[in-house]
């Protein structure tokens, strides 16, 4: 262990330039490492259209506090839904919805009293931010909403949940379809 | 016929008669009539066309398919959910098929001399048997709706059957996302086949642009035909035609105007922005309600919904309230809480009865566009309104309770529960921005008619003041908020466009 004494030594003899040029360098090394390991951490969930891995990092956190997911295969398969849907929104909405990405990453040193991002906090932690944006100031609730919303439409539209809920699914198989009621409709579209 | 992203692979020039923008119920119809009466007929519509095949139950599916933003567009202040749709048939295809005219007391508060009941009479006839409307017998309701019923007749309050366009329903309970049985007889499967026999030309995945004008006229519209998968835009083409028709609802109709520039100079298009938002109640009952089992909505409750001038603003009523269902993914949306709170209250979803109560709203917003192509819906309720909404959620409540629910919840952020009448009573139930999820199905009256340039967008026949062959045949034309669903009035208006259209020719 270094003891005051070593560190005041350390200290001493520290001009300031040499301050000043180790502190952008720790500045530099530090935004860095989190840029790698934002995108290694985001990688994981792979590589998606429409948002970068950092927005796709802070969803995917998001995800797992809303609907309680833990399996990382069922994590990505979400985000990759996500992904699709945020596709189909209208520029400027797209844009704002990954600004409030952004926010809600910077979000628990802002509001919370939580010394670190979104990201990188614990579930219960994580909870207590969203339940933050929930009861907040009334601003805040759409953030809340849109990221509880959307999480839900790909949780519960997935067969496996349904048994629980006691929802019995569609009522047509997959890729069905009933000649009688489609003869109705032929020949109205022009052929390619 | 009808030509998707499939064909419309290059540029081209068009000519037709009428240029209609918008395939739901007001395009639909103006098409099937001007078609019939041997008009050459072009329909644009941004959504694509899909056939029974296609409507697979699946609500991440669909949703994308049906709504515009894939049913996330909300109001600036996000404290009401927006949804209305394309496709080839419009809101036609997700609606619940509820079918009621304008009450008298509604024309009469216009005060139009033209453009009254007597007027629009003919027309809702025409559609009403087109449409094969006819009312919901008791044998139809299901679970959810019978409770309702149950609990709207203990109270000694006033309700009845509704009327629905719908042939051969096997109550599968997927209305809102498209019909797999093609039991709707709506615009898809009626009125644009109908038109499409008679010569009608639909361009489907197609987006209208912007118009372009030559004094008094338009003389071209610009549009552009996109992949609805990727989005990616795959050809450009130009209308000309001697009259054009928007019909793309109260939403798409004052965005494509203000897109287009067109001559706007008392700065009205998009202004009187009306959307009947509603609230909901639960109630958990004993045993299984299974509310999306079944017609949706079938039974309503006017108790608090009068047409007639109030006196004073706290004798009015202008609550409707009706049976609400949802599949799982809508549920969740609506329901308190996330993680084990939420998880708690979807297990109890079978046994969940639910009743919608919407405003004949009195609050005026406004549609403006939003980047490009977005829509910029500044709407915030007036006090008057959340007033009826609170009475709306107190009375759903009752309704609920009455009907044997052990709770009714009331779904603010901290939810409020009550097991009895006089927890009822006692509660304080208020309604404010974004303490309760808002949503609106029923946009309207956002390029108006009415009897001066000045104070309106149209002239009693339907068309633009300041431009000679530009019709509105969609909700936009209507001049107030109509306190009942909107169906059957936006194919009445259709119809009625497309006469001035004949008229115009």
């Amino acid at each position: 262990m270094p003891s005051a004494q070593d560190s005041s030594r350390w200290t001493a003899n520290l001009s300031r330039r040499r301050f000043l040029r180790w502190t952008a360098l720790l500045g530099v090394a530090s935004v860095t490492s989190w840029r790698l390991l934002a995108r290694a951490q985001g990688d994981e969930l792979g590589a998606f259209e429409n948002l970068s891995a950092n927005q796709a990092k802070v969803l995917a956190a998001a995800y797992q506090t809303i609907t309680l997911e833990s399996k990382p295969e069922a994590v990505r398969e979400a985000i990759r839904f996500m992904d699709g849907f945020v596709g189909r929104l209208d520029g400027r909405t797209r844009f704002e919805f990954k600004a409030l990405l952004a926010l809600v990453e910077q979000s628990p040193l802002l509001f919370h009293g939580y010394l670190g991002r979104f990201t990188s906090l614990s579930p219960q932690a994580r909870a207590h931010c969203l339940t933050g944006w929930r009861n907040g100031a009334t601003w805040r609730r759409p953030v809340y909403s849109a990221l509880k919303d959307l999480s839900y439409l790909y949780y519960y539209t997935r067969p496996e949940h349904w048994t629980r809920i006691g929802y019995p699914g569609p009522l047509v198989a997959p890729g069905s379809a009933f000649p009688q009621l489609e003869q109705r409709y032929q020949g109205l579209e022009a052929r390619s | 016929m009808i030509f998707t992203h499939r064909q419309l692979t290059a540029n081209r020039e068009l000519q037709a008669d009428v240029c209609i923008v918008g395939s739901g119920a007001g395009g639909s119809a103006a098409a099937y009539a001007l078609a019939r009466a041997g008009r050459s007929v072009i329909v644009l519509e941004r959504g694509s066309f899909m056939t029974p095949k296609d409507f697979d139950q699946r609500e991440e599916n669909m949703f994308p398919k049906l709504f515009y933003d894939a049913g996330g567009r909300t109001t600036r202040n996000r404290a009401i959910r927006v949804l209305h749709g394309h496709g080839v048939g419009g809101s036609t295809l997700h609606n619940i098929n509820l079918c009621k005219r304008i009450p008298d007391p509604v024309f009469n508060s216009w005060q139009l001399p033209r453009f009254n009941a007597d007027a629009l009479r003919p027309h809702y006839a025409q559609v009403e048997k087109l449409l094969g409307v006819s009312r919901i017998g008791p044998e139809r309701l299901n679970e959810n709706n019978r409770r309702f019923k149950a609990g709207v007749e203990k109270l000694g309050y006033r309700g009845g059957f509704l009327d629905h366009n719908r042939k051969d329903c096997v109550g599968s309970g997927f209305c809102e996302l498209g019909c797999a049985f093609d039991a709707k007889l709506n615009a898809l499967r009626v009125l644009i086949p109908e038109a499409v026999r008679n010569g009608a030309t639909v361009l489907a995945d197609t987006r209208a642009l912007h118009f372009e004008t030559t004094g008094r006229r338009i003389s071209r519209l610009v549009t552009q035909t996109l992949n609805p998968e990727t989005g990616a835009q795959l050809s450009t083409h130009g209308i000309t035609a001697k009259t054009f028709i928007c019909a793309g609802g109260a939403v798409e109709t004052p965005l494509l105007l203000q897109r287009s520039g067109v001559a706007n100079p008392y700065n009205l298009i998009g202004s009187r922005l009306h959307l009947h938002p509603g609230v909901a109640a639960l109630g958990e009952f004993e045993q299984p309600v299974r509310s999306w089992q079944g017609i949706p909505q079938s039974y309503e409750c006017t108790e608090f919904l009068s047409f007639a001038p109030a006196a004073r603003a706290e004798d009015e009523k202008r609550i409707w309230m009706i049976a609400g269902s949802a599949h799982p993914a809508g549920a969740a949306s609506m329901l308190p809480g996330f993680g084990d709170e939420h998880a708690t209250w979807m297990e109890k979803l079978p046994h969940l009865g639910c009743i919608s109560a919407m405003v004949h709203d009195s609050t005026r917003g406004t549609v403006a566009r939003k980047g490009e192509f977005g829509a910029d819906l500044n709407y915030v309720l007036n006090s008057a309104d959340r007033a009826q909404l609170a009475t709306g959620l107190r009375e759903a409540a009752r309704i609920l309770l009455a009907a044997g629910a052990r709770e009714a919840v009331i779904p603010f952020v901290t939810p409020l529960r009550v097991r009895n009448m006089g927890e009822l009573d006692r509660a304080k139930i208020e309604v404010n921005d974004l303490d309760i999820d808002l949503v609106a199905v029923h946009p309207m009256s956002t390029v108006w008619i009415g009897r001066s340039p000045k104070d309106s967008c149209l002239d009693e026949t339907g068309r633009y003041w300041q431009l000679d062959n530009l019709l509105v045949g969609d909700m936009s034309a209507y001049p107030s908020s109509i306190g009942v669903p909107p169906q059957l009035s936006a194919y009445a208006m259709g119809l009625y466009a497309a006469e001035t259209a004949k008229a115009i020719l």
